[in-house]
């Protein structure tokens, strides 16, 4: 009984509650009765949209190397030439996995993945037996495999199967834009990430192959129209085969074709070899400008670049900066938008004179600061290196430095950095410039950051990093510099060691911890051994030099290292004639002073040796 | 053997010596004593089965045995054949158990191996193998390995 009426209790209760919650709802609804709910529009997200978001909310961990080497200590690469091998290695290995596929093609044929995945399934061959037509032609084209579209082509042409005049013209395409050979695939990251750099270094150098595929399929083109010769104009721009691109421009010009707006841009850059002068080459530019004038061709930002581009040879003359800032101002006109490739131009033009300084940099600076960057030209790779150049040799300014470094860390700015060698340029400058600057936390803060994960000092920048550090006089970083020139394989470079030494003998000071001291004395200790071993292996060809053993002694007597500094007295002793020059005589002077004091008297009998 | 202790408890006195004498005899993945005593185990070896989410994991992580799972026997096939193919290419260099798990269409392998060889040619095998195995499985493969100096560094006991 008492059950039931308990439960009933409950239930009444209950809904008292519930009214209650009801009435006090409504309560708040009249009350916001008066705003109007904006129901935002439907944004259509793409299925990776939350990964990015979520990764968005992750930053890099300066502590881990690069997510493309394993996890593990013994696998961390700590030099440049490590991280060099152990990338390019793991590639090998999927090249090798790669070629297996491809060699025995017979034992891949089973299908596991539903829908398919072609990249997991080894290449086709395409052969007389195969059976073809236009169809498998216009595939092959749309996957850009050079040279099984040359071959499908051909054996088209050999069973005399009649290819239309667009599929055609898409395979001249094809074979212009890829110089009649297969690129490198997408999927060889690392060889691509290594090894433009050399492609870059080849640059104005005529790559194009004259009597290629692309000149023949040309040829066989009955009455070839604007549409071809655009193409092939641009193809043989592309690889620096400027005089044919402009003969066959005016050939072209002569039929009276309108050629399509980039056949015009790479007629423009064709100024940089056919024409010789700056007068010429502008003529030349003004020439073409007008032509796409007149046959109603607006231009666009490759226009412009390559305008700008042709301008950057011709620096030495004055003029060359009107012109540019000319050009500039006519792109406004057609609401083009200059970008990285633009500026890297600018850049060029402009700070091509180291007498009269530009400050450029800063007003693209104040452009491109609040602009979400995306690459529009292959050359805007180019600009965050020499944007950084700029601010080591031309301004001469940290701060715009930091500016430059700021802006390549946003958003995803840091794509546009190119590749490794670009990007070791890039910190190359960046370093430089930060060891210009006094302070020295403000150094390391970024060192710690970036190396060794990021960056590994070049010896160059490795001394200028040991000379912040002397000036500094920050010596508690000695010794973790040391063991960095260590990791990074540079102690075998005579001037940091040298650097190294002389900046430690000159900042010992009395005032520091006995800890500092100690430290300090066992330090230069590790670096004599060191220098010795690679002596006798022969990496270091540079003989000792007595005021550099003496700086050691001096080191070694103020961390109370007294073993160590016998030991190089003997060796100043016994090998005389390998040693340059003699020690300060303060320093042995010091050494005596210092056994009499600690009654080290076998230490004194040795040096008494030396002093005979 | 907290099992066979707590056993007692619930069944009837009598066929206590029935079951106890049937487990006497079960000895899959159990190792034998050396006469020595200087058998090394791993940790991994060193549990009997049923210590499996106890004190050690499983040695392949998917779904395929629940209820609808897809290609059960399909997947222990694939895994004998990952395990095969890994202690083959990484001839003598694994350390411990294959661990194979699979997430949505990835499958990550992880193991010990020895620092016997260069780490050049443990890259390269690396990608080697993460290459031929996703050719030949159709999906893409990771490795996740941990190296150690020697053998010893992964022993849990000698027996």
């Amino acid at each position: 009984m008492l059950n039931n009426y308990r439960t009933a209790f409950l239930r009444k209760s209950n809904e008292t509650i519930q009214l209650f919650r009801l009435s006090s709802n409504t309560l708040e609804k009249s009350s916001s009765n008066g705003i109007k709910i904006d129901i935002p529009k439907y944004i259509n997200r793409s299925s990776t949209d939350i990964l990015k978001a979520i990764s968005s909310t992750i930053q890099r961990d300066p502590t881990a190397a690069h997510f493309k080497y394993h996890d593990d200590p013994y696998l961390i690469p700590v030099s440049n030439f490590q991280k060099r091998a152990y990338a390019l290695s793991q590639e090998s290995g999927r090249k090798a996995a790669h070629w297996i596929l491809n060699q025995h093609p017979e034992l891949f044929n089973h299908k596991v993945a539903f829908p398919p995945i072609e990249k997991f399934c080894p290449n086709v061959v395409y052969d007389e037996s195969s059976d073809l037509d236009e169809n498998e032609l216009k595939i092959i084209i749309e996957k850009a495999i050079v040279s099984d579209a040359i071959a499908v082509y051909n054996l088209l042409k050999k069973k005399d199967i009649e290819i239309s005049s667009d599929t055609q013209q898409s395979l001249l395409e094809l074979v212009c834009f890829y110089n009649n050979q297969d690129d490198l695939e997408e999927d060889w990251i690392e060889e691509r990430w290594y090894t433009q750099a050399n492609k870059n270094r080849e640059e104005h150098r005529n790559t194009w192959k004259s009597n290629g595929f692309a000149m023949t399929l040309f040829s066989t083109i009955k009455s070839p129209n604007s549409y071809h010769y655009s193409i092939i104009i641009q193809g043989m721009a592309k690889y620096n085969q400027f005089e044919e691109a402009y003969n066959l421009y005016k050939e072209a010009k002569e039929k009276g074709f309108i050629l399509s707006i980039n056949a015009y841009n790479s007629a423009i850059k064709t100024a940089i070899y056919v024409k010789e002068g700056a007068d010429h080459k502008w003529l030349h530019i003004q020439e073409i400008l007008t032509q796409m004038n007149d046959s109603g061709v607006p231009m666009n930002l490759s226009t412009l670049n390559s305008i700008l581009n042709v301008l950057t040879t011709m620096t030495s003359n004055s003029e060359s900066k009107k012109y540019a800032l000319k050009t500039i101002a006519e792109a406004k006109q057609f609401d083009i938008e200059p970008c990285l490739a633009s500026y890297y131009y600018l850049l060029q033009i402009f700070c091509s004179d180291r007498k009269n300084k530009s400050t450029i940099l800063v007003d693209i600076l104040n452009l491109i600061e609040e602009k979400s960057l995306s690459i529009k030209d292959l050359a805007d790779t180019n600009f965050f290196t020499a944007a950084m150049e700029n601010c080591r040799y031309h301004l001469q300014n940290l701060d715009v430095a930091l500016r430059v470094h700021s802006i390549l860390l946003k958003a995803n700015n840091y794509n546009l950095i190119g590749d490794s060698y670009r990007e070791s340029v890039y910190y190359r400058h960046f370093f430089a410039i930060l060891c210009q600057n006094e302070s020295v936390e403000f150094l390391m803060k970024y060192y710690y950051d970036l190396v060794p994960h990021i960056y590994i000092p070049e010896p160059s920048i490795t001394e200028l990093i040991v000379k912040t550090l002397n000036v500094a006089a920050a010596v508690e970083l000695y010794p973790k510099i040391w063991s960095d020139i260590l990791m990074f394989d540079q102690a075998d470079r005579e001037p940091i060691i040298i650097e190294l030494i002389n900046g430690m003998a000159q900042n010992l000071f009395p005032s520091f911890e006995q800890s500092v001291k100690e430290k300090l004395g066992l330090l230069s200790g590790t670096i004599y051994d060191a220098i010795e071993e690679r002596k006798e292996t022969g990496k270091i060809k540079m003989p000792w030099t007595g005021t550099m053993l003496g700086n050691l002694i001096n080191i070694c007597l103020f961390g109370d290292n007294i073993n160590k500094a016998t030991e190089i007295i003997v060796k100043l002793h016994k090998n005389q004639n390998e040693i340059i020059g003699i020690p300060d005589s303060l320093t042995i002077a010091t050494f005596l002073d210092y056994c009499i004091e600690k009654n080290y008297f076998n230490e004194l009998l040795v040096s008494k040796i030396f002093r005979k | 053997m907290m099992f066979l202790d707590t056993l007692p408890r619930f069944l009837p006195a009598r066929s206590n010596y029935l079951i106890l004498s049937r487990c006497k005899h079960v000895q899959a993945a159990r190792y034998k004593r050396s006469i020595k005593g200087n058998k090394p185990l791993t940790y991994e070896m060193a549990g009997p089965p049923h210590t499996i989410a106890h004190i050690k994991g499983w040695n392949s992580w998917n779904t395929c045995n629940m209820l609808d799972g897809l290609r059960p026997a399909e997947t222990a096939i694939d895994d004998e054949f990952i395990r095969r193919f890994m202690t083959g290419t990484w001839h003598d260099l694994i350390a411990s158990e294959i661990i194979i798990k699979r997430q949505h269409d990835i499958i990550r392998i992880a193991a010990i191996t020895v620092q016997k060889i260069s780490v050049t040619k443990v890259y390269f095998l690396i990608g080697y193998t993460e290459e031929l195995l996703s050719y030949w499985l159709q999906c893409p493969i990771k490795l996740e390995l941990q190296t150690v100096e020697d053998r010893t560094a992964v022993v849990f006991k000698y027996i």
